[in-house]
């Protein structure tokens, strides 16, 4: 071999070794990220008292997942399951993704295709309140909600749509700021000659937001949907704070009441936690191919 | 448009109208004159300042608890936020290395952030700081002694900032479409010159990005200094009231103990520093960030 040939080789494998390094942090990364979400499933079939490491059970056991579907009255005299909970959180998740969605997306469109006065004062009035912390909100809305003739709409109701009003009405009038932010970035991404076009041919400005311009913003509608199923499927505090009659919890205060004792092992625990997130994962994974990596990416090119 | 009503555009933004004024506007000023307020049984009674004053005074309770979460705030967010940035920016220049099956590693990334704020996971979370937990069982693995996360203050500290650490993912994927956006032209340039990898990175991606760095950042530091589900079920703000982080302070004072009053005054502090830190943040961006034409 040359000196030359052996130069180029060197160079071959200390490219190769580049590039191995490269797969190495990732897929040792991603591993180290994911392996307590792999891990339950295994720990969920899992007997023992504190379960191993170890992704296979070393006692195994259905008990957990049985329990999980089949859970006995707790609570209430009612009774109650699992998938009632989960039925219940879906009855305020569902409401707030379909109305908050539309009303973005309607309050993004006027400020982006329809000239007005006070415009600016709009959009800075989002910006604004785009960096408000929610904790500033949450005591006097309480006081809102529970003040008397409000707290009787939703306070003692049965059916969690109801009694979870406190939580959903926002999303109707169009509260979330970084929804709108990141309809108003796209909106201003799609060039104007296609309304032109269709107003030419006699489109009113709901033809062209719903026929014409609907294709292209159909990425962006469903993230938005996804983000904000996310956050409202995962709400903890504001379930909390407005907690109603029994048979309404939603699943983040069951899980937690559920909790570990005598009866309820980490195989009874993790099995429950399996099937709760399980919605949550079956949505993200459907809507996933319109995330387009988008999450905020369109909101700043701007 | 030719023909268009005057009044459809303010018709199509009134339910945002209503949703400003009544669930922001309203609640902004009401949280401010509530915290004026001290109500005891059915009599609210005009206090002025005095809830401000009781929650900085440090010889009463409150006062103590209300000055000590400020601190584990302050060390919860200016730990979480820097380390946010530092991994979501280092993954994301690894994964924009034209890696193959990127799409897999960025759904892989992102599954944390969908997860991590569920009950569910931070439950999960609870088992895995636990002393006989997968952490330290993963240490035991190589003869380490186990290590009390949760029993110690700054064990404690550490695995609710872990908790949001993991959960890096969407700032990861705001970081990976700057990184995108970065022209071609410039690396190969810096190349030719001779620029090495780690050269091109500090005086061509971090510039490049800066302004992608400042909004990632006060975005994190708006959230973060909200954090609540993490303390709440992990730790419960101990030990020793070491992770009571204000929000979770706030909720314990105003739902638990049903002293709206005070639970406002906090709010409105924390509100504040929200607003200084940020405008901080934007003063300095002048300083770093570089804006291209």
């Amino acid at each position: 071999m040359t000196d030359a040939q052996k130069r180029i080789q060197m160079h071959h494998y200390k490219k190769n070794i580049k590039s191995g390094l490269k797969y190495t942090i990732i897929i040792l990364a991603a591993v180290l990220m994911l392996y307590p979400l792999i891990w339950i499933i295994g720990a969920s079939f899992d007997g023992s008292a504190v379960p191993s490491i170890s992704f296979l059970p070393s006692n195994f056991t259905f008990s957990g997942w049985q329990a999980a579907f089949s859970a006995p009255g707790w609570g209430s005299a009612e009774g109650y399951s699992l998938l009632r909970a989960l039925s219940n959180t879906l009855q305020y998740t569902i409401p707030y993704v379909l109305f908050g969605t539309f009303s973005c997306l309607i309050t993004a469109y006027v400020i982006t295709r329809m000239s007005f006065k006070g415009k600016k004062l709009v959009f800075a009035l989002i910006i604004g309140t785009l960096l408000m912390p929610a904790t500033i909100f949450r005591i006097p809305l309480y006081a809102f909600w529970t003040s008397p003739g409000i707290v009787d709409i939703w306070d003692g109701q049965r059916l969690s749509f109801m009694a979870y009003i406190p939580l959903w009405a926002g999303s109707m009038f169009a509260v979330n700021s970084f929804s709108i932010f990141m309809f108003i970035q796209f909106f201003r991404t799609i060039p104007r000659d296609l309304d032109e076009a269709a107003y030419m041919d006699g489109a009113n400005k709901f033809q062209v937001l719903f026929y014409v311009l609907m294709p292209i913003l159909k990425p962006i509608v469903m993230t938005v949907a996804l983000l904000m199923f996310i956050s409202q499927f995962n709400d903890f505090q504001g379930p909390l704070i407005y907690r109603g009659h029994v048979s309404t919890y939603p699943l983040s205060i069951v899980l937690q009441l559920l909790g570990l004792d005598s009866i309820n092992t980490y195989a009874h625990v993790f099995a429950r936690s399996i099937v709760s997130v399980s919605v949550l994962v079956i949505v993200f994974f459907s809507a996933q191919k319109y995330f387009v990596g988008n999450d905020a990416d369109s909101a700043i090119k701007g | 448009m030719v023909g268009e009503k005057k009044w459809v555009p303010y018709v199509l933004l009134g339910p945002w109208i209503i949703g400003f004024i009544l669930f922001k506007l309203y609640p902004f000023i009401n949280a401010f004159v509530m915290s004026l307020f001290q109500t005891r049984g059915r009599n609210s009674e005009f206090v002025g300042f005095d809830n401000f004053l009781l929650i900085f005074n440090r010889a009463e309770p409150v006062g103590e608890e209300f000055i000590n979460s400020l601190g584990t705030t302050f060390i919860y967010v200016f730990i979480t936020v820097p380390l946010i940035l530092i991994v979501s920016l280092g993954i994301a220049y690894v994964l924009a290395l034209k890696l193959k099956g990127i799409g897999f590693y960025r759904t892989a990334f992102y599954i944390p952030t969908v997860l991590g704020t569920n009950v569910a996971v931070i439950l999960l979370w609870r088992f895995i700081f636990q002393d006989d937990g997968l952490i330290n069982q993963f240490i035991g693995l190589f003869g380490a002694e186990p290590v009390q996360w949760l029993g110690t203050s700054s064990g404690a500290m550490t695995s609710i900032i872990t908790l949001r650490v993991w959960q890096f993912g969407s700032t990861m994927l705001i970081f990976l479409n700057a990184l995108k956006n970065v022209p071609e032209s410039l690396y190969e340039a810096a190349t030719i010159d001779g620029a090495g990898k780690w050269r091109q990175f500090v005086s061509i991606t971090i510039p490049m990005i800066t302004p992608i760095i400042l909004f990632n950042a006060v975005m994190r530091l708006v959230e973060t200094f909200q954090i609540f589900n993490g303390p709440y079920l992990i730790t419960q703000g101990g030990p020793a009231k070491a992770t009571n982080v204000l929000n979770l302070l706030i909720y314990n004072t105003a739902f638990l103990q049903g002293n709206l009053n005070l639970g406002a005054a906090m709010s409105w502090i924390l509100f504040l520093i929200i607003m200084v830190f940020t405008v901080l943040i934007f003063r300095s961006s002048r300083y770093w960030v570089h804006y291209q034409d």
